[in-house]
């Protein structure tokens, strides 16, 4: 279970071992340490007490801070072991065909789950929509040609390949949004993708860079706890604003994950009314969002014949780069 | 596993002790006296090592109980169900 604080006022502290949270001075939670897993702060205006730091670093627990954005802050947890040689291995891995194989995995991966959602869309329209079902399931099959295109792409180097598997993505990701804005017009305006820095103002898109940034965070976390630099990227360009990496492992659950539990949520009319005027979420539909996707993240998938919460699954393709990088195993894009 | 644990204290102060005990290992009330949990072995050993110093020498009884999952779902609840501790903010 993760402990959410979505609320100015409150006093997370510990007592006895054990997480304890104050209202007004008043107790309303007390739960076992060994319950929790993570504690996310959505919001300011909440205190921590340094005791229940230390106990949650003795535990391994982390805690992240985020924006009302979605971005994530802070990460607090407890100082790692080194792991130099794996991060040594990654920065020469940019440099050679381990890194063009993990970039184009981490690019086929976005685009066979995008696909994938594609038809499972078409699926459920086959008789209520029939014309759009066969367009959507058209522009699916499209994008599979793109995937291939994918493997085709050849070089030395990740410098080499990126520029074009990052123009093939883009085709790709333009037919997705497009078919996705065509199967939500009947519930809600969606003028089609729009990112964080061009400032949306529409609920979908507002939704889906929340909820990205959010998963972001956590795939950051994931390569920190497998001691993997989150910086040094392979599908994304490095730079010293943004962790290359965690962008590249986020690419194949964004659908899977954000995707799927934003345009569930547009379907059942919980994103209307949900943006203010500054384009940020309110705090109820901020929570029910965040609510939907960590109960999303705790559903069971099956990925290489192992059934296991899509949290997991996160932490276990993390620790497959760098079984890669050190060239011990194969990584294979998530497609659940 | 499921760990259930029940117990009879006449102290007051030993009885607080006990159930606080159960809640920092993990386990959640189901009844006034009885926590139920799913914990892992090497956490149920530590809870049963505090059990052991804290009646040590007195006259009271607590038994713990290992059930396994195909048998708790055989469990049978009559009447009106014990309140538990719901919380809004544990997703």
């Amino acid at each position: 279970m993760r402990l959410v604080v979505n609320e100015p006022g409150l006093f997370i502290g510990t007592r006895g071992g054990m997480i304890t949270v104050y209202k007004e001075r008043k107790k309303i939670l007390e739960v076992s340490i060994s319950k929790i897993n993570l504690i996310s702060f959505l919001t300011r205006g909440a205190s921590i007490s340094s005791a229940l730091i230390r106990l949650l670093s003795k535990h391994s627990i982390p805690i992240i801070f985020y924006s009302s954005y979605g971005t994530p802050l802070a990460l607090c947890r407890g100082f790692t072991s080194g792991s130099i040689l794996l991060r040594k291995a990654q920065y020469k891995a940019q440099n050679s065909e381990v890194g063009v194989d993990l970039a184009k995995c981490f690019a086929t991966g976005k685009l066979m789950n995008q696909r994938s959602l594609l038809s499972s869309m078409a699926k459920n329209r086959a008789l209520t929509n029939p014309s759009l079902a066969k367009e959507l399931y058209e522009n699916s099959k499209s994008i599979k040609g793109k995937i291939e295109e994918i493997f085709k792409v050849e070089g030395e180097k990740t410098e080499d390949v990126r520029s074009e598997i990052m123009r093939i993505e883009a085709e790709a990701a333009q037919i997705y949004w497009e078919s996705v804005s065509k199967a939500l017009s009947k519930v809600i305006i969606f003028p089609g993708r729009r990112k964080k820095f061009e400032h949306p103002d529409d609920p979908v898109n507002v939704a889906l860079n929340y909820l990205y940034s959010i998963l972001a965070g956590e795939c950051w976390l994931a390569l920190e706890v497998c001691g993997l630099d989150p910086y040094a990227g392979f599908l994304h360009v490095d730079s010293s604003r943004r962790p290359a990496l965690a962008m590249d492992l986020m690419e194949e659950f964004r659908q899977p994950v954000v995707d799927r539990v934003v345009f569930k949520a547009v379907f059942e009319r919980k994103l209307d009314n949900a943006v203010d005027k500054d384009g940020r979420l309110k705090k109820d539909a901020r929570f029910t969002l965040y609510k939907d996707y960590a109960e999303r993240m705790k559903s069971k998938l099956t990925f290489l014949n192992r059934s296991l919460p899509i949290q997991d699954h996160i932490l276990l393709q993390a620790r497959r780069i760098s079984e890669h990088i050190m060239e011990r195993g194969k990584y294979s894009p998530f497609t659940p | 596993m499921f760990t259930l644990v029940i117990y009879d204290i006449t102290e007051d102060e030993l009885r607080a002790k006990i159930a606080q005990v159960c809640k920092k290992h993990g386990l959640t009330r189901v009844q006034k006296s009885a926590f139920l949990g799913r914990i892992p072995s090497g956490l149920r050993k530590e809870l049963i090592a505090s059990f052991r110093r804290l009646i040590e020498g007195t006259e009271n009884n607590i038994q713990v109980y290992v059930i396994c999952r195909a048998d708790i779902s055989l469990k049978i609840e009559l009447g009106k169900p014990y309140k538990g501790e719901e919380s809004e903010m544990l997703i």
